[in-house]
C-alpha cells in the first residue's frame, strides 16, 4: 500500500455572498467552509461528519471544483486543481468522482441506464459502441445489478432506490477514479438496502485499495465508522476535531464531538440507561452572523471566557487534532 | 439470499409494455381516456390531415384552374362548394388550401423553433451578459406586432410562398426563446446536471443530451398552438391580398369572396368553415396537451 498523499487540501474557504448593496459588493457572507485543511494518502479513507449546515457537502463540491472556491488550494496527485482551466479540469474529472446524496435526482430521468453510464466512456475515451456496451455490462455486474442486460434499457424511474444508487456508483467508478467522494451515500435509501450499499462501497474500496482514496460524507458517525478509518468533525464550516474514527467514538475530545457521539442511539437499553448523555442544547447559530470566538461556545457546557474572544486553533492531542481551549496547555 | 432478491427485483416490471411502440400507444390511449379535449382535437386534425394528403384523389379538377364551371354557380353535385368568380371549383381549392395552411403552419413553426431554441438555450445555459443581451433583443422582438412585421417582410422580399413561411417563422420565435430560457434556467440547477458536470461531460453534451430532452416536452403544446397562430397569420395575409397567387390559399379565397358576399355566400362560407375547423382542432389539441402534460391541471 503506497502512502504518498493523493489529495491535499490547504486552507480551503468558500464564502457565499448574501444580499447585495445597491453599489459595490455585498458585505455579508455565509462562511460555508472556513479554512479547512487535510490530506489523504492513497488507500486512505476519510469521513466528514457534522450536522446539516456544517458545510460538508459544500466542502466536497469545492474540492471537486463543482463550486468555485473563495480561497485555498487543492492538490490531487500533485496537480493544483484550482489553477486548471475548464478544459483541463474536464480531462481530469474521471480521476475524481462523486456519488450524490439523492440517486433519483442525480440521474437524468429521460435517459436509459445504458446511455447514462455509456456517455462517460463516450466523453473520455475513444472506444467504439460495442466495447462501451461491454464495459457498461461489466460495470453493472460489478455493482450487483444482475443480470445486467435487463438494466441497460431501463429508465431511472423503473428502478428501486437501491438499484439507482448502484447505477450512480457504477457511473462514478466507470473510469477508475483515484478519489471517490460519497456524499450521504445511503441517507436517501430504505434502511433495508443501506447495508447492501455500504457493503458494495466497502468491496469496491478493498478491491482498489492501492490506487483509490475515499471521502465519505455523512451526519451519521456510525456509518463513517463502518466505511472509514479517519474522520473530520465539522461544525459551521470549521474542523473541530480530526483523528481515527474509532478513537473519536470511544473518547471524543471536543465538546461538540462528545455531544454528537452521545446522540448515537444504542440498541442495548442496559447500556443506554447507564451511558452518560450530553444533550446538545440550543440551536445551530446563524451562519451569516456567527458568534465571535469559538463557534460552538453558545452551546458548549464547558464554555470559558477566552472561548468568546478568539477562535481556538487545531492542536495535537494524542495523535488527534482538536480545536478547543480545554486541551491547550 | 440477497442474490435471489436481486434476481426477483430485476425481472419485475418487464412486461409486454417494454416494446416502445406499444408503450407509446398505451400512453396516447391514456391521454385520450383522461382528456376529451385532446381526443376531439386529435380526431379533427387527423381528418384534416388525411383530407390534405388525399386531396388529389378526391377532387376532380386541377387546383386554381379557371373556368372549370360557370362562374358563381351555387353548390351542386359536380361542384359541392360552388364555383367562384373566375370559374374555379371551390371544393378543389379548399382541399388544396388545407395543404397550404398546414405546410405554412408546420414549416414556419420549425423555423421559429430553430431560432427560438437556439437563442433560449444559449441565454439560459451560459447566462451573464450574453443572456441579458439576448433577452433584451427577444423583448424588443416581442413588442413588435407579429402580423405587421410579417406584412413588411413579405412586402419587402416579395410575395412568394417561401417568403411567407420565412416571414411568419421569423416573427414568432421570441415566445419560444423565452420559454426555452426559463426551462434551461430551472433544469440547469437540478442535481443530475451537477452529476453530469462531475463526470466531466462537455457543455455540448450537457445541453443536448441532458437538458434539452427534459426541456422539449414543455414547449410541445406551445408549438402546437404556434402552428395555429401561423395558419391564422397566413390566412390574414391572404385576406389582405398578400399571398402567392400560384398557391391555393384559404385566406386569399376569403379576400376574393368579400366583394361577392351578397351574391355568392358559398365563396366565403366554405373556406371560412374549413379554416375555423382547423383552428379549433389545433386549439383543442394544444390545450389538451397542456392539460395532459401538467399533472396539476389534469386532476380537476
Amino acid at each position: 500500500m503506497g502512502t504518498h498523499p493523493l489529495l491535499k487540501v490547504e486552507n480551503v474557504k468558500k464564502y457565499f455572498p448574501v444580499g447585495r448593496a445597491v453599489f459595490g459588493r455585498s458585505k455579508q457572507y455565509v462562511k460555508a467552509v472556513d479554512d479547512v485543511s487535510f490530506t489523504i494518502d492513497v488507500g486512505g479513507s476519510l469521513g466528514i461528519v457534522g450536522e446539516s449546515g456544517s458545510g460538508k457537502t459544500t466542502l466536497a463540491k469545492v474540492i471537486l471544483r463543482l463550486l468555485e472556491p473563495t480561497s485555498g488550494k487543492v492538490y490531487l496527485d500533485g496537480v493544483d486543481l484550482f489553477s486548471l482551466n475548464n478544459k483541463e479540469l474536464r480531462k481530469l474529472r474521471p480521476k475524481m468522482q462523486m456519488i450524490f446524496q439523492d440517486p433519483m435526482a442525480s440521474l437524468n430521468p429521460r435517459r436509459k441506464i445504458m446511455h447514462i453510464i455509456g456517455q462517460v466512456f463516450k466523453t473520455h475515451t475513444s472506444i467504439g459502441d460495442v466495447e462501451i456496451r461491454e464495459r457498461v455490462v461489466d460495470l453493472l455486474e460489478k455493482v450487483g445489478l444482475t443480470p445486467p442486460e435487463l438494466f441497460l434499457d431501463r429508465y431511472p424511474h423503473e428502478l428501486s432506490g437501491g438499484q439507482r444508487q448502484r447505477v450512480c456508483i457504477a457511473r462514478a467508478i466507470a473510469l477508475n477514479p483515484k478519489l471517490l467522494i460519497a456524499d450521504e451515500p445511503v441517507s436517501a435509501l430504505d434502511v433495508s438496502v443501506r447495508g447492501q450499499i455500504v457493503k458494495l462501497l466497502l468491496e469496491i474500496y478493498e478491491k482498489h485499495i492501492d490506487e483509490i482514496a475515499y471521502i465519505v460524507i455523512s451526519h451519521d458517525i456510525a456509518l463513517i465508522k463502518s466505511l472509514c478509518k479517519d474522520t473530520l468533525v465539522m461544525y459551521l464550516g470549521r474542523v473541530v476535531e480530526k483523528g481515527e474514527v474509532r478513537r473519536i467514538i470511544e473518547e471524543p475530545l471536543h465538546p461538540y464531538s462528545q455531544m454528537l457521539i452521545s446522540s448515537i442511539p444504542v440498541p442495548d437499553p442496559e447500556i443506554a440507561r447507564n451511558r452518560k448523555r450530553i444533550p446538545i442544547g440550543g440551536e445551530i447559530p446563524s451562519l451569516i452572523n456567527p458568534p465571535k470566538g469559538c463557534y460552538f461556545h453558545p452551546r458548549c457546557p464547558y464554555v470559558m471566557d477566552r472561548c468568546r474572544e478568539k477562535t481556538p486553533s487545531l492542536i495535537n492531542v494524542d495523535d488527534r487534532l482538536v480545536s478547543c481551549y480545554l486541551y491547550s496547555e | 439470499m440477497t442474490n435471489m432478491n436481486r434476481q426477483r427485483t430485476a425481472y419485475a416490471g418487464i412486461g409486454p409494455l417494454k416494446i416502445v411502440g406499444l408503450q407509446l400507444l398505451y400512453k396516447t390511449s391514456k391521454a385520450f381516456k383522461v382528456n376529451p379535449r385532446f381526443t376531439a382535437g386529435f380526431i379533427i386534425l387527423l381528418v384534416v390531415v388525411i383530407l390534405a394528403i388525399v386531396a388529389p384523389l378526391i377532387t376532380w379538377y386541377p387546383p386554381l384552374k379557371t373556368l372549370v364551371g360557370k362562374p358563381f354557380t351555387p353548390p351542386v353535385a359536380l361542384h359541392p362548394f360552388g364555383v367562384d368568380d373566375l370559374g374555379r371549383d371551390i371544393y378543389t381549392n379548399v382541399l388544396y388550401g388545407i395543404r397550404t395552411s398546414l405546410t405554412v403552419g408546420v414549416s414556419s413553426v420549425i423555423i421559429s423553433l430553430a431560432i427560438g431554441i437556439l437563442i433560449g438555450v444559449v441565454a439560459g445555459y451560459y447566462g451573464g451578459i450574453l443572456e441579458d443581451a439576448l433577452m433584451r433583443i427577444t423583448d424588443m422582438a416581442l413588442i413588435i406586432p407579429q402580423f405587421l412585421l410579417a406584412l413588411v417582410i413579405v412586402a419587402i422580399f416579395g410575395q412568394n410562398f417561401q417568403n411567407i413561411i420565412i416571414a411568419i417563422g421569423i416573427v414568432s420565435w421570441p415566445g419560444i426563446a423565452r420559454m426555452m430560457r426559463a426551462e434551461f434556467l430551472s433544469i440547469k440547477e437540478r442535481p443530475f446536471i451537477e452529476a453530469a458536470r462531475a463526470v466531466g461531460l462537455t457543455d455540448v453534451r450537457i445541453i443536448f443530451e441532458e437538458i434539452l430532452p427534459n426541456a422539449i416536452p414543455a414547449i410541445i403544446p406551445y408549438a402546437v398552438l404556434q402552428i395555429n397562430t401561423a395558419i391564422l397569420v397566413e390566412a390574414g395575409l391572404g385576406f389582405l391580398g398578400i399571398a402567392d397567387p400560384n398557391v391555393p390559399s384559404l385566406g386569399l379565397m376569403l379576400n376574393t369572396a368579400q366583394q361577392y358576399l351578397v351574391r355568392a355566400w358559398w365563396m366565403a362560407f366554405f373556406p371560412g368553415l374549413v379554416l375555423s375547423i382547423i383552428v379549433i382542432g389545433l386549439n383543442l389539441l394544444g390545450d389538451g396537451l397542456i392539460e395532459y402534460l401538467n399533472p396539476r391541471l389534469r386532476k380537476r
